[in-house]
């Protein structure tokens, strides 16, 4: 058997409801002239059907999972590479301030400061833990 | 010097290139993307209604009400997946078009090339905020290319996988979710015709039939938000094809003209959806 369409589905569950529609108004129509056994199992009738249908609208959307999962994956995988890229120029900023300490560090070597040079190579490890 | 006025105006060049618009419709895009999550209705959430509903109608009162929901709960997670999928792209896409992203702070590197303690190294002012323009612009505009191209390309691989899930959340919201609502409707109707059948006083069938009428404005109003979720969907795809057949020109004016209707839609439906959602 051909398997059914999320398209085909969703049809179906329409013609359910106008079913459902249909036993409901012939209940309300011939309301005096049916008996407590009849009111009831009509009463059932309409809501099994309603059931029907709505399990199908739900069947419907499960039935999209064949069609999607390779725009899914292909999706995910583009996601992925444009975070990489937002990566990417980031870390341009990253290797700004990294230069930025390095120059500072050099600058602090050339005064022999101690305080100067341990103040660089802090500024400098701590930079460069960023990008690590 | 005239060297360097030349790769300076280079680099200016290529570093003017503007994704403004892109990044205005993808941001509108992301924003109605998002509106999914103010839905307050699912496929499971309708389920759990019609169980509790079929015990009301039928006067059962359980200490817990159990209902088999699982085909819902799946539809709902294949929902999920669609949705997750498009806003995790529309995300990427905005903050990478963003232009601020390309905008690098590097005051930090000017300063440390001018600091007094450098010795033979040391370039005065002028020479520091000479050398900090041009290292900006090389930047901006190696970035901003860079930039450019990797765009192309996403919208380019994405856009055949974009168009198929933004359909199905389409077809999803547009057709399955608010079809439920129709049977919902369904219910209701025949609960309150039936009701009305019984010995009421006429006081307690006024009151059943402002009770069944309040319940369908709220369903109406259900709809209309699915209805409204679903074109800002349509008018998305449809931006997303013009930015597709348009990428090699991407940073063109003729492209921000095309895009703006878009993102105008877009953002003209986000708030007909907050508007319902207020009512």
């Amino acid at each position: 058997m051909a398997q059914l369409t999320s398209q085909q589905a969703d049809d179906l569950a329409n013609q359910f409801l106008a079913l459902a529609q249909a036993i409901g108004d012939f209940r309300y129509n011939h309301w005096n002239d049916l008996s407590r056994v009849q009111h009831n199992r009509l009463a059932s009738q309409h809501w099994s059907v309603l059931n029907y249908g709505e399990d199908i609208l739900a069947l419907s959307t499960v039935l999209i999972m064949d069609d999607i999962a390779p725009s899914l994956a292909s999706i995910k995988k583009i996601s992925g590479q444009i975070k990489s890229s937002l990566g990417t120029l980031k870390d341009i900023q990253k290797g700004i301030d990294i230069s930025a300490a390095i120059v500072t560090f050099g600058a602090a070597i050339i005064s022999k400061s101690p305080i100067a040079i341990g103040e660089a190579i802090d500024d400098l490890v701590q930079r460069w833990r960023t990008l690590v | 010097m005239k060297v360097i006025s030349l790769i300076t105006f280079q680099t200016i060049l290529v570093g003017c290139i503007n994704l403004q618009h892109v990044h205005d419709f993808s941001d509108s895009s992301l924003q109605a993307t998002q509106k999914f999550e103010e839905i307050p209705y699912t496929f499971l959430q309708h389920c759990i209604d019609r169980c509790e509903m079929s015990a009301i109608d039928s006067f059962k009162i359980y200490r817990e009400i159990k209902c088999s929901c699982d085909q819902y709960k799946r539809a709902d997670s294949v929902t999920q997946l669609v949705y997750r999928a498009l806003r995790g792209y529309f995300d990427g896409l905005t903050r990478l078009s963003k232009n601020q992203l390309t905008n690098y702070q590097i005051d930090r590197l000017k300063k440390a090339v001018q600091d007094e303690d450098l010795g033979v190294l040391q370039v005065n002012k002028e020479e520091a905020n000479a050398y900090a323009t041009l290292t900006d612009m090389m930047l901006r505009g190696f970035a901003d290319s860079y930039r450019q191209k990797k765009i192309k390309a996403f919208i380019s691989g994405a856009n055949a996988p974009v168009q198929v899930l933004l359909s199905k959340l389409e077809f999803i919201e547009s057709k399955n979710l608010k079809d439920l609502m129709e049977f919902k409707k369904e219910r209701l109707f025949d609960h309150y015709r039936s009701l009305l059948q019984a010995r009421l006083s006429d006081y307690e069938k006024q009151e059943a039939t402002a009770h069944y009428y309040a319940s369908l404005q709220g369903i109406t109003i259900l709809e209309k938000q699915c209805i409204t979720y679903a074109r800002s969907l349509r008018s998305i795809a449809r931006g997303h094809q013009q930015l597709y057949e348009n990428r090699n020109k991407i940073s063109s004016e003729e492209l921000r003209r095309t895009l703006t209707p878009y993102a105008n839609d877009i953002c003209d439906l986000i708030s007909e959806f907050d508007k319902l959602k207020n009512r």
